[in-house]
């Protein structure tokens, strides 16, 4: 089978990735037309040696972009909290909407594993139907695959609290170095 | 006995003495340069023979003679053979001896064989001086040693220098005047000889070292100035690794050579420098065709997990490789084609404390072969070149930090040009400000605009992003602004105008948020229009409480269709308005804890007394108290208005 257990969306109300400690705070109105503003506002604390920086942004952008539409339904009086905390090491973000909470996440989890698992043994006819995520609550430009992409991208962890309104995830960036150790 | 001695004296054996101490003293003075210890045993050996010429003068029987003879040669056989190992040979020869040297003892006590001619038993010499003869003709090519060349340099000499001395002792005794005054002093120079001939063999080989070394020398002075000159200016890691691969290969004689560097991420070395055509050192897959041009360039983007392959385990283990030539068993096997055959391959890892940051490879074409010298030579240049590839590293590192710092410095500068320096004076109004740019930051933006005696317009802006990007746009907001405060357009218009100036104009993010305030001095009257900033604060002194001045809007650049609204207000004497930006009520003290709004507020209140100057002033000392030796992560604008009694 395969060398890599498969990524899968994880709900854990304690999960160390919600300590808040030391994170920087912003809310933000439900407004989608602001999404990029604010993803901007947030990467802008992030350090210069952080090299995939658009990366960075564009995973933020998505996250907020899913609290503000499928959190909050885009209703204007309702707010988005981010915290979050940038270092050469680590990006860490925990988003916060005041919506019903993300109901498909178990039918997230499974498609996923059902598509990995095509993709492990290179079924691809089966692996057409397994293209985009439906949701109940999805309309015509979702597809869940910015899910896909940010459960690879947030290799730290990518963790729902029981309401399943607030998500906090965790990038570690590799290290940079030169050599290797050399062996005794 | 003493007329034997006295004999002795008036013959050859003070002469013979002289010798042997010469001789002694020569030894005694080699011994300094010996390394392998047995100039001491050649010393030893001319002691002895000044013993037994000692001896021979006060006890002159020719058995006592033959028999030292035999301890002589087979001490000179141990001595000579000792660098090769001689086992057999000096062990048979020398048994031979102690048996020979048994039946002369028995026979000189016992007279055991009386019909035996004496002469007989210097016969047993020969065995030394054979055994000597055939092990160093045999095997002296086999070591480098010094006193290994002396025996292949002289053995034919001490054969004959030898057999004429036993010759002499079998024919004439060695009782004869002649064989003791002529016969013997000459086998003492010959061994005199013997020390010359070490002198002369020491003195080339300290020759050749300094020739080594000093070849060495110039291929390091080549490698320094060839990496060296290629940190200049326009500094690129390549030329210093292809210049490094070039001063290896031609040093070691190779014909091709490959270096490879180790990720930055993953275990593993990739090929970084190719010179020549190299493939003996790489295992080729199977499936590759066989042709030069896809053999060269798979080499050439080659890459190795840590220990695979020869590069691989050598990237792995931190050890050289050393394949003299090419039917090493070690190296792959890539098929039948001759330009692919194997020649010999060097691989030497690039290590600096304890890290291998790479591998460099010398190999040559197919058939050609590798001395010890071209691996030593190799095994230097990779140490040093090493150190030239790690200051490359920090060098590019620092370049790469200079380059972040440079640009922090282009957006500090221009953000502080878009200051104003001084604010201007109003009758009846007072205006203090600061601001504190985050490292890197730089995105808060204020200015008091003077459109009329009376009349002045405050803007307090935060744009989004940092550094270079956001200077630009902050130079976009304050030309606009500039331009369109000089008409009588309310607030809301001018902010619709700025909006619709910056939207949409390049292919950047734009965004900002903006407070304005149209501030009447005549009148005391007030219009303010904001899109999507911090809500403003008036301290309010017949009430002595701070009103929040809320209004809903979208940023500066979100939309080119927004319609901002404006609201007039009024500002009675000894109220205070404050326009400020995120980093103020945002600031986080090392508790983790955000300033907030209320503290804000609250300083404004308790310092309303003062200027305006001396109340931005208190904010910022305040702030500063609270958030300590926290780092910010936001510029930190603020500017106050006061309205005076």
């Amino acid at each position: 089978m395969s060398e890599h257990p498969v990524k899968e969306i994880k709900v854990d109300e304690n999960s160390p990735l919600f300590d808040k400690t030391e994170m920087l705070h912003k809310e933000f109105p439900s407004d989608f037309r602001q999404i990029r503003y604010f993803t901007l506002l947030i990467a802008q604390t992030a350090p210069p040696d952080i090299k995939e920086i658009n990366l960075l942004e564009q995973q933020i952008s998505e996250i907020i972009k899913n609290a503000v539409k499928h959190g909050n339904k885009c209703d204007a009086e309702k707010k988005v909290r981010v915290w979050y905390s940038f270092s050469p090491e680590h990006a860490h973000i925990i988003v916060e909407d005041e919506g019903p909470g993300f109901k498909d996440l178990e039918k997230w989890n499974l498609f996923n594993h059902k598509r990995q698992n095509l993709l492990e043994s290179q079924d691809f006819e089966s692996l057409a139907d397994y293209v985009s995520f439906r949701g109940t609550q999805a309309d015509e430009n979702d597809g869940g695959n910015a899910l896909f992409a940010a459960l690879e991208y947030w290799n730290g962890g990518f963790v729902f609290n029981q309401r399943r309104n607030c998500v906090a995830m965790l990038k570690r960036f590799p290290k940079r170095r030169h050599g290797v150790a050399v062996e005794s | 006995m003493l007329d034997s001695f006295v004999k002795a004296a008036s013959g050859p054996l003070l002469v013979k003495l002289a010798l042997a101490a010469v001789l002694f003293a020569a030894f005694l003075f080699l011994r300094r340069r010996d390394t392998e210890g047995v100039m001491t045993g050649f010393a030893f050996l001319a002691g002895i023979l000044a013993l037994r010429d000692l001896g021979f003068a006060f006890f002159p029987s020719p058995s006592f003679y033959r028999a030292t003879d035999l301890i002589i040669f087979g001490l000179v056989l141990y001595l000579v053979t000792k660098p090769f190992r001689p086992g057999w040979a000096l062990w048979g020869a020398l048994s031979i001896e102690a048996l020979t040297l048994i039946a002369l003892f028995l026979d000189t006590a016992l007279g055991l064989f009386p019909d035996l001619p004496r002469w007989v038993f210097s016969l047993a010499a020969f065995a030394p001086v054979a055994a000597n003869a055939t092990v160093t003709a045999l095997k002296a090519h086999e070591s480098e040693s010094p006193l290994a060349e002396l025996g292949a340099k002289t053995w034919l000499l001490l054969l004959a220098g030898s057999l004429i001395y036993l010759g002499a002792s079998i024919l004439l005794g060695p009782s004869s005047g002649l064989f003791q005054s002529l016969v013997v002093p000459l086998f003492y120079a010959l061994l005199f000889s013997l020390g010359f001939f070490y002198v002369d063999i020491i003195q080339s080989q300290l020759i050749g070292a300094v020739d080594y070394y000093e070849e060495s020398v110039d291929s390091l002075y080549e490698m320094l100035l060839a990496t060296g000159s290629a940190m200049k200016a326009e500094f690129s890691l390549q030329e210093v690794l292809d210049n490094m691969l070039l001063a290896t290969v031609k040093r070691t004689g190779a014909d091709s050579g490959l270096l490879l560097l180790a990720d930055e991420f993953d275990d593993a070395v990739s090929v970084r420098s190719m010179l020549g055509f190299c493939a003996s050192p790489v295992k080729l897959p199977e499936n590759l065709p066989r042709s030069e041009d896809r053999v060269a360039a798979f080499v050439r983007h080659a890459r190795f997990a840590l220990g695979e392959g020869i590069l691989g385990e050598v990237a792995q283990s931190g050890r050289h490789f050393f394949a003299a030539a090419g039917d090493d068993p070690r190296l792959p096997d890539n098929g039948d084609e001759d330009w692919l055959g194997p020649g010999g391959v060097i691989a030497a890892p690039l290590i600096v404390r304890d890290r291998i940051i790479g591998v460099i490879c010398a190999s040559k074409a197919p058939g050609g072969v590798f001395s010890e010298r071209d691996f030593d030579r190799c095994k230097l240049l990779a140490n040093f070149g090493s150190i030239a590839v790690a200051s490359s590293f920090t060098f590019l590192e620092a370049a790469e930090r200079s380059d972040i710092e440079r640009e922090a410095a282009i957006a500090e500068n221009v953000q502080s040009t878009m200051l104003p320096k001084k604010l201007p004076a109003l009758r009846g109004l007072s205006f203090g400000a600061f601001s504190t740019p985050a490292r890197g930051v730089c995105s808060d933006y204020y200015d008091v605009i003077q459109t009329r005696a009376d009349k002045a317009i405050l803007v307090v802006g935060d744009v989004a992003g940092k550094g270079v990007a956001a200077s630009l746009v902050m130079v976009m907001l304050r030309s606009i602004l500039r331009l369109i405060t000089n008409t009588t357009k309310d607030a809301a218009t001018l902010l619709q105008w700025l909006n619709r100036g910056v939207s949409g104009m390049v292919d950047m993010d734009h965004y900002a948020t903006v407070a304005l305030v149209d501030a009447d001095a005549s009148t005391g009257s007030l219009e303010l229009a904001n899109a999507g900033h911090q809500p403003v604060l008036i301290y309010r002194a017949h009430a002595d409480a701070i009103e929040t001045v809320e209004m809903k809007s979208v940023p500066i650049g979100v939309e080119r269709t927004t319609a901002y609204s404006a609201r007039r207000l009024a500002l009675g004497a000894g109220d205070v308005l404050v326009m400020y930006t995120d980093g103020i009520v945002e600031a986080m003290n090392a508790q983790g804890k955000q300033y907030g709004r209320k503290n804000l507020g609250n300083v404004v209140q308790r310092n309303h007394s003062l200027p305006a100057k001396d109340i931005a002033e208190r904010v910022r000392a305040e702030l500063q108290e609270f958030t300590g030796q926290a780092r910010q992560h936001d510029d930190q604008t603020v500017l106050v208005m006061k309205a005076k009694n």
